[in-house]
């Protein structure tokens, strides 16, 4: 049967349903999950971050033995190779259709069909009912054909403009029987065409293989490799790996399941507009026999998780009730939750090399995930016009995306420790948890409450909705995972949450605030048509009106009370805080952890480490040390990265197997500082241009007692303690008379500071106190030391202090 | 049984007594058996197409048992038939593998005899696979008791 060129007539009204948040899911899912490992990927090929083992980066000539003579022709390699696979992609869809009707021996569609033997059968009844059913259908008669093969099954191939649809044997001969069947079976496919699901599903599905050559299998491969080398540590990474990329996997097979089966759920409702009755006869005319024993129902359960096609009981249901598809999943929100955990750190690193700013790449990263999110709940929505989450789906939401962060690509960096801040600090867990779980049952109900405001008087508007309503929410969800994500990074305490929440969001982030006005005035335009009495005494009316209330209590409490947040616990340092009692290579070696260069370069954090090593005694050591000085005092993250991992190629290069195991007591306490000290002289240059002022020279007015435990614990005890100085006529006070706590190191003449405890120092010109300077637990200070029995010397850049020993 | 024994005839008899509804398709089958004899291995595991009905069963289930167990005895070599499990998964996957295919077998051929194992390791298969299918052991059983006698025409 060849295809005519006929116009199609009849075409069903359909209102499309129930996809659009599926393939949102799909390729969200595969990018989010892609990028993380693009971005190393890119990394490596374009010398964007330097390579531990790249031994350009050894700033000394002495070293001539390369670790592993990695370079850059291995990832244009691999680019080649994935460059292949994409032209070998984009040709399978091209050719698949006529690669499968050879392979599978299609014949055409005639009166009669042939087999050996001289058997012929004839097929003119159902030759004869096809284009009918194409004019139903509302599409060009594609080109039938046949394939001998028993069963009733019948698929879709091409692409728009050249469709074909293969019959098998089985199927066309039960036309002389059940008509009705091989109608609805028809049917279904002819809608596939009208839906052009032949295009789009041959698209994920490429998608999908594309992903499994070029990020799966090299990333197994990679685990593999480094496990066979036996090295424990990179083999406990290599586990990591696999896990990761296993995880990875599974939620993009998901994602693509989840199209997969909305497309079928789709063709039977567009058959089932044409003929309903045919459908449901192809649906049921192969009644499956029920499992006997539980054990086979529950693993005919499992198996219908691995199935892309939905079973003929789940079809029928959606033919009976279509609003079935339109109700949210609790699979396919898990998934999208843990599509947007996975990919969350791995985002904001790449955020962060664009941005080099720590708090836009959480807000961009946020801002990529919400629009995830929202796209596959505003979708929802908008078909349900009511909320589409209860609390079952925001605790599978919750559970996905701390799942997806703990599962995340096996790199300190990247991944979070879910199971770390249990441990440590249960409490500060549970409020992580709890935040989330409340956020997003918050933020979705903003999203049902946005699509009630466009679906309502407007049945037909549904797509231009969803992409208004996508974008708007997308803001919501950003301001929840930055929030979110912000609120982890710098682990406040419960108190704490609603200082930050002002001081961080409304201050820091100067765009968020216009972006949210904006976007409400510009939904506020558009929507302008909906009716105002549907709304009236609804839920979704008080969360908007709450939201609105607390944004602009927020802002005024931020104008009012703005700039003391304060937090109690430090942040957990990448690196052993200390000096270590040895500088040279080995034990600096053994000082730092495996992955410091990252982490050094991602949260620029352990600007202190670089005067410890400009004091070692091997000059390559501190060549090293007074580069990660410079760079850090010029702000060039990049090249205090850059230098530590020079100090990783010498690490391998030079002592190949460090321990890299994190130990406190290689962290030197010099003695001699133990016990308690009396200030008798203090003489400080600090810059107060903040204050309208210059640099000032201040002496101390009375003295304070500091007193320093073995243990690495220190107390200095300040009350009435305060520094005073002038700038020309204009007298300066310093008091620093709150008490402090810290921890210390002290070796090889470096003394580390490390504050616990909030210190509070004031600064007043002419007795009008301008300004308050808070010094943050976890803030690290050091500074040159000289100790002896009775007396010790703190001395820097414009900075003396001597004390006397108690 | 005097007259001549034949895959067509066997395989008629046993749908005759355990499936007299699929008889109506019966020509159906014969003519693909005729023409593509592999086209009657229906896999239970056989993925589905992804832009397919996906639904599609065989429109009969144990005439496309019957003349796939009798295919494989006939043309996959008659030792490799007696050979149970593991060597039966490779003999498939390297089928597979090389993409050979069956070749025609006329159904009206006389069926010689055969051991008893050969006989044993084909109804062992039909039973196999109709419980595979969902079919009681006893329906599988008597199946393959009935297989049994005509093969060995006992």
């Amino acid at each position: 049967m060849e295809s005519s060129t006929s116009v199609p007539v009849g075409a069903p009204r359909f209102s499309s349903v129930g996809t659009t948040a599926r393939f949102t899911l799909f390729f969200g899912t595969l990018l989010v999950s892609t990028i993380p490992y693009y971005q190393w990927f890119a990394e490596y090929t374009l010398n964007f971050l330097p390579d531990i083992r790249d031994c350009q980066l050894i700033p000394v000539p002495q070293v001539t033995e390369c670790p592993a003579q990695v370079n850059r022709y291995n990832a244009a390699i691999e680019s080649l190779v994935a460059g292949i696979l994409v032209i070998a992609a984009v040709v399978g869809y091209l050719f698949h259709p006529q690669w499968y009707l050879q392979r599978t021996r299609s014949v055409p569609l005639r009166d009669s069909i042939e087999f050996n033997g001289g058997r012929s059968f004839n097929l003119s009844g159902l030759g004869a009912e096809i284009p009918g059913l194409a004019r139903r259908a509302g599409v060009p008669q594609p080109t039938f054909w046949v394939r001998k093969k028993p069963q009733s099954e019948a698929r879709s191939l091409g692409w728009r403009g050249s469709y074909s649809i293969v019959l098998n044997f089985g199927l066309a001969r039960l036309h002389g029987h059940h008509p009705q069947v091989v109608r609805g079976t028809i049917l279904h496919e002819l809608a596939h065409l009208r839906r052009h699901d032949v295009d789009l599903t041959r698209l994920a599905l490429a998608a999908w293989w594309a992903f499994v050559a070029m990020v799966f299998l090299p990333l197994a491969g990679q685990a593999v490799l480094q496990a066979i080398r036996r090295d424990q540590a990179r083999s406990w990474f290599a586990v990591g790996q696999l896990w990761s990329a296993a995880v990875l996997l599974l939620v993009v097979y998901l994602a693509l399941r989840a199209v997969i089966r909305a497309r079928e759920f789709q063709a039977d409702l567009h058959a089932a507009e044409l003929d309903r009755a045919s459908i449901i006869a192809a649906l049921t005319f192969h009644k499956k026999r029920p499992d006997e024993s539980a054990f086979r129902r529950l693993w005919a359960a499992i198996k219908e998780w691995r199935e892309l096609h939905p079973s003929a009981l789940n079809r029928v249901a959606v033919v009976n009730n279509p609003s079935l598809l339109s109700k949210s999943d609790t699979s396919d929100t898990f998934v999208a939750a843990l599509a947007a955990g996975l990919a969350f750190s791995g985002v904001e690193v790449t955020f962060r090399r664009l941005t080099n700013d720590g708090f836009q790449s959480v807000a961009l990263a946020a801002l990529v995930l919400g629009f995830l999110f929202s796209a596959v709940f505003a979708a929802w929505a908008l078909r349900t016009s009511s909320s589409p989450w209860g609390f079952r789906l925001a605790v599978a939401a919750t559970a996905g995306l701390l799942a997806g962060q703990s599962l995340a690509w096996d790199l300190p960096t990247l991944n979070v420790s879910w199971d770390g801040i249990i441990r440590v600090s249960p409490s500060h867990g549970l409020t992580l948890v709890v935040v989330l779980l409340i956020g997003l049952c918050f933020f979705t109900r903003i999203v049902s409450a946005l699509a009630l405001l466009w679906v309502t008087g407007r049945p037909t508007a549904v797509r231009s909705g969803a992409i208004l309503v996508t974008l708007v929410a997308a803001g919501a969800f950003c301001v929840l995972f930055t929030f979110w994500r912000s609120l982890h990074n710098t682990e406040l305490s419960v108190p704490r949450l609603f200082g930050w929440a002002q001081t961080s969001l409304l201050i820091n982030t100067p765009w968020l605030v216009p972006t949210v006005l904006i976007s409400a005035a510009v939904f506020a335009a558009l929507s302008g048509r909906f009716r105002r009495e549907a709304l009236r005494n609804s839920g979704e009316r008080r969360a908007l009106a709450t939201v609105t209330i607390a944004v602009l209590a927020l802002s005024l409490a931020n104008f009012r009370f703005g700039g003391t947040t304060t937090v109690d616990e430090p942040p957990v340092l990448a690196i052993d805080f200390g000096v270590p009692q040895a500088l040279d290579l080995r034990h600096v070696c053994e000082w730092l952890p495996s992955d410091y260069g990252a982490a050094l370069g991602v949260t620029g954090d352990e600007a202190w480490v670089g005067p410890v090593l400009a004091r070692s005694p091997d000059p390559r050591i501190a060549q090293i040390g007074d580069a990660v000085v410079q760079a850090t005092q010029k702000g060039d993250t990049m090249g205090a990265f850059k230098a530590m991992t020079a100090i990783g190629a010498l690490c391998i290069v030079l002592d190949p197997a460090p321990a890299h195991v994190s130990d406190s007591r290689r962290i030197s306490h010099d003695q001699c500082l133990v016990g308690n000290w009396r200030l008798a002289e203090a003489a400080v240059t600090l810059d107060f241009s903040a204050n309208g002022l210059g640099p000032v020279s201040l002496t101390n007015v009375g003295g304070y007692t500091a007193t320093f435990h073995s243990d690495g614990t220190g107390t200095d005890v300040r009350t009435g303690y305060s520094l005073r100085g002038a700038f020309g006529t204009k007298n300066v006070l310093l008091t620093r008379d709150s008490d402090a706590r810290y921890h210390w190191s002290a070796g090889h003449g470096l003394f580390l500071q490390r504050l616990s405890a909030v210190a509070e120092s004031s600064v007043a010109v002419d007795g009008v106190t301008t300004d308050s300077r808070p010094a943050k637990p976890g803030e690290i200070s050091w500074v040159a030391y000289e100790c002896a029995a009775d007396g010790l010397i703190f001395s820097g850049g414009g900075y003396v202090e001597r004390f006397t020993r108690l | 049984m005097t007259e001549t024994r034949t895959v067509e005839s066997i395989a008629r008899t046993v749908v005759e007594a355990f499936a007299p509804e699929e008889l109506v398709y019966f020509p159906e089958f014969i003519a693909l058996f005729a023409d593509d004899p592999d086209s009657l291995n229906i896999h239970v595991k056989g993925r589905k197409e992804p832009v397919g009905f996906g639904l599609g069963d065989a429109i009969a289930e144990l005439t496309p048992i019957v003349l796939a167990v009798l295919m494989t005895l006939f043309t996959d070599g008659l030792a490799d038939a007696a050979k149970a499990g593991g060597a039966g998964a490779w003999r498939r996957i390297r089928t597979r593998l090389s993409r050979r295919r069956t070749p025609p077998i006329d159904p009206s051929t006389p069926v010689p005899i055969f051991t008893a194992a050969e006989v044993d390791a084909t109804v062992e298969e039909l039973s196999r696979r109709l419980v595979a299918r969902g079919q009681s052991e006893d329906y599988a059983r008597g199946a393959a008791d009935m297989l049994r006698k005509l093969l060995t025409g006992m």
